[in-house]
């Protein structure tokens, strides 16, 4: 395996990390729901909503990683020789997606744990789910610029 | 598509006829009736008036009413007609209702009736709870032979008691020997908690080997006490229970019985909900000795029909044009196609009376942007297929979850449009099955382009659709402004950025079309930022004269950021695709076997629908937040309060 393939396999790795991101920030919310689900009178569907918001970035980042991994053969093939250059810039396309997925992620979370405040106390819905996800806009800005580099770097 | 225009109606009329006025207007359903606290807060009114109300008859029909829902809701629990989930109301003529209306007494009685068999239900239920209790607790003791009331002999004490379940009894008893106090102690039964105990004793020496026990944990058995031995007691709670349910089955039959009464019921239940408005109504009206007053709001077409109603009564009214400050509410007009869509509208805010409503527009892009982002033949049709089912299955047409599912239906029409335009179906699945297990190639070519090899021709279409709905949204903030006689200032927000944005695209990508846009872009540009600068000082006063600097700044970076926004649309269109595409990869690694075959149904299966969910959810919010922010930020006040009508929100039947 040539030191290229290994530094787009790592680029992969840094985009799954958008993960971190997206299991702190659900948990955020999850402890929130927990909580005024206890007092009663929020609906189960309203609060998972909620929480289900900053699962995303993880599903981006996934997406990244799994394209790198097929763009360079590792998955459903035995892995191209890349040249170090071309690794590195794998490597740097999994970067965006990564790192502000795992902090755009937790910041939703904390967003969307006070949303379900807002709801438990009588607030609309909508207006919680739109403040959580004016979060989410930067993470989907970092999906892009992470497919466009990926899309950029030719293999073979 | 517009807001409904208003009428202020003030209406003076005599105390006797006030309940018929008040019924009539109920049945017409056209009138608001405004709140009086302004009146009674100016002092001119107050030497005149008082607030008329009848909280207390507002009360006690609440309360009846809440009665009967409980006895509805037992018909429906034990009867077997079983509602549907969504309810239908039924027709009924007015003249029918008006009989109905002078029957409450027996409905009254009737409610009562079920009510009072609820009660016997429920006072069986405890006896049965007691009996079963009373068996659970005898339980650990089947083995004790004695019968329990025999309590004493002559000389001794016979117990029963619980101990800790690691008690030692013998050696319990030898210590108890020990200090000479005799003692027969002999376990029962144990189980993980407890240990279960008989023991008799000397009746002088009660204190001292109570005494002693209680240290080693010693309490008291918790069934009740009663005559015979445990199996004897046990065999008769069984009986006992056996009758309860028998009684309990009974009643509940005889509350299945009385679902002849539901419609009786469902119909005094509507007749209470009128009484209570109508006391509740009171509230809002004032009263002088003889004679009542109130304001409300009409919408201009039902005046006829008002006016016709009034004109019956020895009453004063009077039709004017509300005035500058007055909190007039909000209807929308709109056509069948886009009524739903007032649900998209209610999410934010309802315009106010005196602006633009922007559903129409909003509406359309919201479709649109909803495909885009969306953009899947198969998830589109998952969509109208779930929203369908939903409408027919449970009838789901009236309300805020009948406007959601027509919107759903648009949603899906316009994902497979998209679809088609991007040429996925489950993202790549047909070709993944074909290529898989039928070592076919399919092709399926997309109309127009596939998002994923071209991102930046999708990047530039995101971008350019959001510029025509930016240019949109300026115009109705120009046009607002003309119409308010501020030429000038239509000018400096909207027309100048007209052509700054437009000469600046011109500039920096027209070259690939002639070479002579950019030269007019680029002079587009520099006019318009000079204009920006000069213009601030013809409208503003003061130090707002010298804003120009700054509105350039903030201008040119809130247009930036508004349009780079759009390209969530090649983000959420390229994420639903692509991830679709993850899933039909990951499903097609396990090749042509029948493992592979399995594992491909249940990837695709649980993948899909993982997919569908998040990008359903993400695609409708998101394309709400392109109107909300990007699009209503340009011009929207909103803040509109929902016209209300005084009118009958009856539930089982709808009054023709």
């Amino acid at each position: 395996m040539s030191m290229g393939l290994a530094l787009a396999i790592l680029g992969a790795a840094i985009a799954t990390c958008a993960g971190i991101g997206s299991a702190i920030g659900v948990g955020i919310a999850g402890e929130a729901a927990d909580g005024v689900m206890a007092g009663g009178n929020t609906s189960f569907g309203s609060t998972l909503v909620l929480q289900a918001l900053p699962g995303t970035q993880g599903i981006y980042g996934m997406v990244i990683a799994v394209m790198i991994l097929t763009k360079v053969g590792v998955l459903g093939g035995s892995g191209f020789n890349l040249t170090l250059e071309q690794g590195v810039a794998f490597l740097v396309a999994g970067i965006p997606v990564g790192i502000v997925g795992i902090l755009s992620a937790i910041a939703q979370g904390k967003v969307s744990a006070t949303g379900i405040m807002l709801v438990s106390k009588g607030g609309s819905l909508g207006n919680a789910i739109i403040y959580a996800v004016m979060v989410e806009t930067y993470a989907i800005l970092a999906f892009i610029v992470s497919f466009l580099m990926y899309n950029g770097i030719s293999v073979g | 598509m517009a807001i409904v225009k208003m009428k202020k109606l003030s209406v003076i009329g005599l105390q006797e006829e006030r309940e018929a006025i008040l019924r009539d207007l109920m049945s017409l359903g056209a009138v608001e009736i405004s709140c009086a606290n302004d009146k009674l807060q100016d002092e001119e009114w107050q030497q005149l008036v008082v607030r008329d109300g009848d909280e207390i008859r507002a009360t006690e029909k609440d309360k009846e009413l809440s009665r009967v829902q409980q006895a509805i809701g037992l018909i429906n629990k034990y009867s077997e007609f079983k509602p549907s989930a969504f309810q239908v109301r039924r027709d009924i003529k007015e003249e029918e209702f008006d009989v109905l209306r002078s029957e409450t007494d027996g409905y009254k009685a009737q409610t009562e009736e079920i009510l009072e068999l609820y009660e016997k239900l429920n006072h069986e239920q405890q006896l049965e709870n007691a009996a079963n209790s009373q068996i659970f607790a005898l339980n650990p003791w089947i083995n004790y032979e004695l019968p329990l009331e025999e309590k004493t002999t002559d000389r001794l004490n016979i117990e029963l008691g619980v101990f800790p379940p690691n008690t030692d009894v013998k050696a319990l008893e030898r210590e108890l020997e020990e200090e000479s106090y005799p003692c027969f102690l002999e376990e029962i039964s144990k189980d993980k908690e407890q240990l279960y105990a008989s023991f008799y004793y000397f009746k002088e020496d009660e204190d001292d080997v109570l005494d002693k026990l209680k240290k080693a944990g010693l309490s008291k058995p918790t069934f009740t006490d009663a005559p015979g031995t445990v199996t004897e007691v046990i065999e008769r709670c069984k009986e006992d229970i056996e009758v309860h349910v028998a009684k309990k089955e009974q009643i509940i039959g005889q509350i299945a019985e009385k679902a002849t009464y539901k419609e009786a019921l469902e119909n005094y239940h509507d007749i209470l909900i009128l009484d209570r408005d109508e006391s509740q109504i009171r509230s809002n009206l004032v009263n002088t000795a003889k004679a009542f007053e109130f304001d409300g709001y009409v919408p201009a077409v039902a005046m006829p029909d008002v006016e016709k109603s009034l004109s019956e009564y020895f009453c004063s009214y009077e039709f004017s044009e509300p005035e500058e400050d007055d909190d007039v509410p909000t209807k929308l007009k709109l056509s069948k196609f886009l009524s739903p869509m007032e649900f998209i509208m209610k999410l934010y805010s309802l315009p106010n009376y005196r602006e633009v409503d922007p559903t129409a527009i909003a509406s359309i892009f919201y479709i649109i942007f909803f495909g885009i982002m969306f953009g899947d033949v198969g998830y589109g049709l998952m969509l109208i297929a779930g929203s369908l089912f939903a409408i027919k299955k449970f009838n789901i047409v009236e309300g805020a979850a009948g406007q959601l599912m027509k919107i759903i239906f648009y949603s899906g029409f316009s994902s497979i449009i998209w679809g088609f335009m991007f040429g996925s179906i489950f993202g790549d699945l047909i070709q993944v099955t074909g290529s898989t297990f039928f070592d076919k190639s399919i092709i399926i070519k997309p109309l127009w382009l596939d998002p994923g090899k071209e991102p930046m021709a999708f990047l530039a279409f995101s971008c350019g659709i959001g510029v025509v709905h930016l240019f949109i949204g300026m115009g109705i903030q120009a046009y607002q402004q003309i119409k308010q006689g501020k030429f000038l200032d239509a000018c400096n927000d909207v027309f100048i950025w007209y052509a700054i944005v437009i000469g600046a695209i011109m500039w920096l990508f027209g070259g690939s079309v002639s070479p002579s846009l950019p030269v007019i872009g680029k002079w587009m540009v520099i006019v318009g930022l000079i204009l920006a600068i000069i213009l601030p000082i013809f409208i503003a006063k003061g130090a707002g004269k010298a804003l120009g600097l700054w509105n350039i700044y903030s201008g040119l970076s809130g247009q930036l950021s508004d349009i780079l926004s759009y390209s969530r649309l090649l983000g959420l269109g390229l994420a639903s695709t692509s991830i679709a595409g993850v899933f039909n990869f990951l499903a097609s690694m396990g090749g042509k076997t029948v493992v592979g075959v399995i594992m491909f149904i249940v990837i695709v299966l649980l993948g899909h629908l993982l997919n569908f969910a998040i990008n359903a959810l993400g695609a409708f919010v998101h394309s709400c937040r392109l109107q909300y922010v990007e699009f209503f930020g340009k011009f929207y006040e909103g803040e509109g309060r929902e016209f209300n009508p005084f009118d009958r929100k009856t539930k089982y039947i709808n009054i023709i």
